[in-house]
């Protein structure tokens, strides 16, 4: 049966950008994140949240969660910095009422504005492999401080 | 307008491990919402030749790392830069907060209204560190908690100018502005406090380490 639109709860949905060393899963990036909440806020503070991965797509996603719990869902997902070894940051892009609303504001207009060509004098370039998710292997930075390491780098890369 | 809609600092980036090139996150420090960061102890001489986004500020802070007895001679020979001592035991503390021209004492762990009043005087700014928060788990971080709500409790009784920072060390370690302020609303930070205290306070301390400064009250235009 459905519940009467007053009593239902009010969420919010977030977009987020995860940032990673190595293709992280669904299943572990959600493993992660439910960790870092209940290590924050233990098990009331989580069921209170009510937060849930809605998808995940291996660079984007959709977290839900209450409507007056947004400030510690981001609290939650900022403390999330490593999955299986490899370093990860979650960016959150924004949140919005409706999942379309999330998608539509935040995803496609990120998606859109990485596919424009750089501006030229960024500079900030990457050499390497890219995976089915979008993730960077072997990821080269070819501005460095130290020009020596990129030496090295691509030289272990041929080997 | 929304709160966010304003430039932020972060003053105590440590120096990036693993060969991330101090232009990539510079660039990507832009991205999330930053007009500026200092690099503690930088490794290169001149921060100024550094590839940079427009509008976009390197500064170099030093970290003092001394014997109580001898942080006024340290203050003396790095003066220009922003200078930060990180707590330690009360007579370190105790040393940092009564030395005329140290801009910042970050998360002391023994921090007493005497040492607030001190710090008033000689407007020491008080560090909160978020990166704490985010690598620890357990135990530690309840502790790192714990101090920063005590400190928070003397900063906002004596007034003394906050300093929030993630202190990264590499691209993954970054946050962004609203992140912040998230993570500092764990222990009782508000929303605008937050904000100034990676807006205001910073831009203060710039500005006394200015060309032009001379000392309070007096300044060239």
């Amino acid at each position: 049966m459905k519940t009467l639109p007053v009593l239902r709860e009010k969420k919010r949905y977030m977009a987020f950008k995860v940032m990673s060393e190595q293709a992280v899963t669904r299943y572990e990036l959600s493993d992660e994140i439910s960790n870092s909440m209940h290590s924050l806020f233990g098990d009331k503070g989580t069921g209170e949240i009510n937060a849930g991965l809605l998808s995940y797509d291996g660079r984007y996603g959709i977290i839900r969660c209450a409507r007056d719990k947004t400030i510690d869902t981001r609290a939650a997902l900022a403390c999330v910095t490593r999955v299986r070894g490899a370093r990860v940051s979650i960016f959150v892009l924004g949140i919005s009422g409706t999942i379309r609303g999330a998608t539509e504001k935040f995803i496609q207009q990120c998606i859109i504005k990485e596919s424009e060509p750089e501006n030229k004098n960024t500079g900030i370039r990457t050499i390497g492999r890219r995976e089915n998710d979008h993730t960077v292997k072997n990821e080269i930075d070819i501005s460095p401080d130290n020009p020596l390491s990129v030496k090295k780098k691509s030289f272990e890369n041929e080997m | 307008m929304s709160l966010f809609d304003a430039r932020f600092y972060d003053l105590a980036v440590h120096s990036l491990e693993n060969g991330d090139s101090t232009t990539r996150f510079a660039f990507e420090a832009k991205r999330y919402g930053y007009s500026g960061i200092a690099i503690i102890n930088p490794e290169l001489n001149n921060l100024d030749q550094v590839r940079k986004p427009d509008g976009f500020m390197i500064y170099p802070c030093i970290e003092i790392s001394a014997v109580p007895g001898k942080i006024r001679n340290e203050i003396k020979k790095y003066g220009s830069s922003i200078l930060m001592v990180r707590g330690g035991g009360e007579d370190l503390n105790r040393a940092a907060v009564e030395a005329e021209g140290l801009d910042i004492l970050m998360q002391p762990a023994k921090f007493n209204n005497v040492l607030a009043k001190a710090a008033e005087d000689t407007s020491v700014a008080l560090g909160f560190n978020t990166g704490t928060i985010i690598r620890m788990r357990g135990e530690v971080r309840v502790r790192e908690l714990r101090i920063m709500k005590t400190n928070l409790m003397y900063a906002r009784k004596y007034g003394l100018r906050m300093i929030l920072t993630g202190e990264p060390s590499s691209l993954y370690d970054l946050r962004s502005p609203r992140d912040m302020a998230a993570l500092a609303g764990l222990f009782g930070m508000t929303e605008k406090e937050a904000v100034d205290a990676m807006r205001m306070a910073p831009l203060e301390i710039l500005r006394k380490k200015s060309r032009d400064y001379i000392q309070e009250g007096v300044e060239i235009l």
